[in-house]
């Protein structure tokens, strides 16, 4: 590899390190309102309880379980598209998968705090460990995403190594403070010999062998809190593997979403090309597709059975109080996106982006079809439940998804949007695309027009 | 004449206690006088399993009396054939979960044992009032004997009051005996779960797999760590990597001609 593609390498990675401009400030300022209007919420809640919430004794799961299992699985989805990536060896991985296991960590934070809110005393939750019991699927719950927040930040972390020792070579003396102190401790002194190349190589292997069933774990305990009770629509033997492909297709989803975003913001244009986008489209319909077959599955093998407790359920669903929901999400959110990024036609990243916010919307509406009917129908001769979120769970959820971007934001304002090292292995099968001759790629942090 | 006269007064006399025989109070005025005497005992054979079977307080092991007096129960209506309660047992049940024997023996007033005969047990209880509680019943064997099992709901001394019910021509007894209950029945006694022994080694099992994969994260991440920093220090490039360099460099003749 010449200078010349090293240093364009660098430059386009590295170019956003410490800097802020005027639109990353606006941007940040308002995710950041977003945020705190969310966090006022939670002190609101706390101060006066969960009742200013709309969960009842009929409907006690509610927004927050449904968001905590949705931004897990988002992070599912960021985590394993690397990871499948990295063990296929797909050279075109490179520019996105600094993205997608950064999405991995952020999200997952965001979705771990959600236990917390839900159970409206979080010091509560210490009991978890002071009473913990080991036959219940809550315990195993904690002990899964714990394990699989640090796999993700490991994950993160070690293909960062030699990114890190290229920000302390090229900032230098030039970044003081917490930031250049974290650049020389965190890169490990980062040579590139052949000896820490095969040492990075392994570890890197390791985890990557190791995130993909870690989130399949995760997701699957996520959804055995469901399967092992007998609630109507949950007590279901197929809604681990539904949970696990939901979570991807939410994932991968996003993962479009935000590659799109970085790719607009930070000028990635010449990296992230509509190939990423093609490819990731088709991981959309595969997975979608799937999906899709999981979920008849389901539906058929519940609704020919038709046991007492699943039959209102489903009723409920198909064409009762619930259905409109229902068939948004299963038209709306489900086969319209697949049909959107199966056609052949142009603009495939506006068709993919699209179509990824509407899976993303629609496997929302998903898990809201499944927490809340499945706690609205009554177990005793009584009425369903009613669920209405107040104001409280919505801000809590307007700046849940806010933080996702703010944290991405920021994780990037102190490291590398792409790997640089990983660019310069495959670059002799992933040529960076030509520029426009004259047209300056734009930047969000400088200020150029994104 | 006078001959006559004592003739119909005898045959008088034979009469009326004849028909005064059949009402109750001249029955058990005759089974006072003329019925042999019963034991109320807990054998030795109550000590198969001694700690959980003892005589009660005071009574030694054997309780003696008439059917009646036993217990300083009213005496039942008589019958043509006297009966009689030779013995009121209790003993270990041969597991100790099952509790104990509850045994009665009847006799005739001649001792001879009393077959096909009805035996109810009774326990005296508190709860809810005082009342008899029916525990269960039994038909004597050829032996004249009669048994059920039984676990006490609570341990301690327990009261049992046994009583055959009339039958054709027997006529009814009932008898009492104590014993302290060392075994009781649990208030709460669930069910065994299904796969239990499987169920209780999954948590294990997983636990082990969590600890293997913490252990492979950490071999991951502090090898890796731990071996970088290692080869770093061997290395002999002690300003960056040359690409680096070569970068920097380019970057600060950038700043200085940004045109």
């Amino acid at each position: 590899m010449d200078a010349r593609t090293h240093e364009l390498y660098v430059d386009r990675a590295m170019r956003n390190i410490g800097k802020t401009g005027v639109r990353w400030w606006v941007i940040a300022a308002a995710l950041t309102a977003c945020v705190a209007v969310g966090a006022y919420a939670w002190v609101y809640q706390l101060q006066r309880g969960l009742g200013v919430t709309g969960l009842n004794q009929k409907v006690s799961w509610g927004f927050y379980i449904i968001n905590c299992v949705f931004f897990i699985g988002i992070s599912y989805g960021g985590a394993i598209t690397s990871a499948i990536l990295r063990l296929t060896n797909a050279k075109w991985r490179a520019p996105i998968t600094r993205l997608a296991e950064g999405l991995a960590v952020v999200a997952l934070l965001v979705g771990a705090v959600y236990p917390l809110v839900d159970l409206g005393r979080p010091d509560r939750f210490l009991n978890l460990f002071a009473y913990a019991q080991v036959g219940s699927p809550v315990t195993w719950d904690w002990v899964a995403i714990s394990t699989y927040l640090v796999a993700s930040i490991v994950f993160f972390y070690l293909p960062l190594i030699p990114d890190l020792a290229v920000c302390r070579d090229v900032f230098g003396s030039g970044v003081r403070g917490l930031r250049g102190w974290s650049y020389r401790v965190l890169s490990l002194g980062w040579r590139g010999t052949p000896g820490q190349e095969r040492l990075l190589l392994r570890g890197i292997g390791i985890m990557a062998v190791l995130i993909i069933p870690l989130a399949v774990s995760v997701h699957s305990v996520l959804a055995w809190l469901f399967a092992v009770t007998v609630r109507g629509g949950w007590h279901s033997t197929i809604f681990a593997p539904l949970f696990v492909l939901a979570a991807m297709l939410s994932g991968v989803a996003t993962v479009i979403l935000v590659i799109a975003g970085f790719r607009a913001a930070y000028g990635l244009q010449q990296f992230i090309t509509q190939k990423h986008f093609r490819y990731l489209s088709y991981l959309l319909l595969a997975l979608g597709s799937g999906y899709i077959y999981f979920m008849v599955s389901e539906y058929l093998t519940e609704g020919y059975v038709l046991e007492e407790s699943t039959g209102p359920v489903l009723e409920a669903l198909f064409v009762g109080s619930y259905a409109p929901a229902f068939w948004t999400f299963a038209l709306g959110g489900l086969l319209l996106p697949l049909v959107l990024v199966a056609l052949p036609g142009r603009y495939p990243i506006a068709r993919a982006c699209v179509a990824s916010v509407l899976v993303i919307g629609g496997m929302w509406l998903k898990r809201f079809l499944i927490v809340v009917p499945g706690m609205a129908e009554p177990l005793m001769p009584w009425d369903w439940g009613i669920y209405q979120p107040t104001w409280v769970e919505i801000a809590i959820t307007v700046g849940s998804v806010a933080a996702i971007p703010l944290g991405l934001m920021i994780m990037f304002f102190f490291f590398p949007v792409m790997s640089v090292h990983e660019m310069e292995e495959v670059e002799g099968v992933s040529e960076p695309a030509p520029v426009a001759a004259g047209r300056p790629v734009p930047a969000l942090a400088g200020g150029g027009d994104a | 004449m006078l001959r006559s006269r004592r003739a119909l007064f005898v045959l008088a006399v034979i009469l009326a206690l004849t028909l005064a025989s059949r009402s109750d109070p001249v029955a058990r005025l005759a089974r006072d006088l003329l019925g042999p005497s019963v034991m109320l005992y807990l054998p030795a054979q109550t000590a198969q399993r001694g700690a959980d079977v003892r005589p009660a307080a005071g009574e030694q092991g054997a309780v003696a009396g008439s059917p009646a007096t036993a217990a300083g129960q009213p005496r039942r209506p008589a019958s043509t054939v006297p009966s009689a309660l030779a013995a009121v047992t209790a003993g270990a049940a041969a597991k100790p979960e099952q509790g104990y024997v509850l045994g009665a023996r009847l006799t005739t007033s001649d001792a001879k044992p009393m077959n096909q005969v009805t035996v109810s047990f009774y326990e005296l209880v508190e709860l809810l009032g005082e009342r008899e509680m029916l525990i269960g019943s039994a038909m004597t064997d050829g032996q004249g004997r009669a048994s059920l099992t039984y676990l006490p709901a609570v341990a301690g001394q327990r009261e049992i009051l046994i009583r055959s019910s009339a039958s054709g021509s027997v006529a009814p007894v009932e008898g009492r005996a104590t014993f302290v209950a060392t075994v009781a029945a649990p208030a709460y006694h669930p069910e065994g779960r299904p796969l239990a022994r499987f169920a209780d080694a999954v948590p294990s099992v997983v636990g082990v797999i969590v600890l293997a994969v913490w252990a492979l994260i950490g071999f991951a991440l502090l090898g890796t760590a731990r071996g970088v920093a290692v080869e770093a220090r061997l290395a002999t490039r002690s300003n960056g990597t040359a690409r680096g360099v070569a970068a920097r460099a380019r970057l600060a003749t950038k700043k200085e001609d940004p045109a």
